[in-house]
């Protein structure tokens, strides 16, 4: 039973203990087979997504006049105060 | 950018987190605020804030999200040279009357150093997510 108290969300999902299938062992001593699918998830869930479309369009682009945008640089005070300290 | 170090690799490549791309053409949203005027007009004045520009980007977007096609977009963010960033870096130092010397710079750079730099990549990108900021102060006495 410890390993029900330890149970992740893949032991969640498992069907409840009439119908695990038990391989023909004791009932006491067998273990619930994994359930491969909640392992894959890891605890995630996709869930239906709709997106509305407001409108497509193609864009034509020139790469050669395009604008070039730079960044702005900002240096992380708190990260200059790890370095004196280093 | 394929193992450890940089390499250039080709268009045909499969993107991946940490690729550089250089003169990357953009499209986005002007950041002026998009006038909406009334029913209707919501598709036109989203057109019309429509900005194209070009930009040293890396694709920061998980890699096994792009290997696995589980995205249709990826997320990217602006890449500085470093010898850009070390002028502000002097600049900011000067500021509070410290020495900006090669030693510091050494230290400073540091983390950016640590192999593999992809997954240096990836923690200090989850880190910048991870932090805690709430909007008021915390005024209560625990």
């Amino acid at each position: 039973m410890a390993d029900d108290r330890m149970g992740t969300q893949a032991v969640d999902r498992m069907p409840s203990p009439a119908l695990v299938p038990t391989n023909g062992l004791n009932p006491a001593t067998a273990r619930p087979e994994p359930d491969v699918d909640a392992e894959r998830l890891r605890g995630f869930v996709a869930l239906p997504h709709r997106r509305a479309i407001l409108f497509t369009d193609e864009v034509e682009l020139n790469a050669q006049k395009l604008p070039r945008w730079q960044p702005h640089v900002s240096v992380d005070e708190r990260r200059v105060r790890d370095d004196d300290h280093a | 950018m394929r193992d450890l170090g940089y390499e250039t690799v080709g268009p045909g490549e499969r993107l991946t987190r940490g690729d550089i791309i250089f003169d990357c053409p953009l499209v986005s949203w002007s950041s002026a605020p998009i006038p909406v005027t009334g029913s209707g007009s919501e598709v036109e004045a989203l057109k019309q804030g429509r900005v194209a520009f070009q930009a040293d980007v890396m694709v920061m977007t998980q890699a096994c999200d792009l290997e696995q096609e589980k995205v249709r977009n990826a997320v990217a963010c602006p890449h500085l040279s470093l010898s850009d960033y070390k002028a502000t870096w002097d600049e900011f130092l000067r500021q509070r009357h410290q020495n900006p010397t090669a030693k510091a710079w050494r230290t400073h750079c540091n983390d950016i150093k640590v192999s593999p730099c992809r997954e240096h990549l990836s923690r200090a990108f989850a880190r910048y997510f991870m932090r805690v900021g709430l909007p008021v102060p915390v005024d209560v006495s625990w």
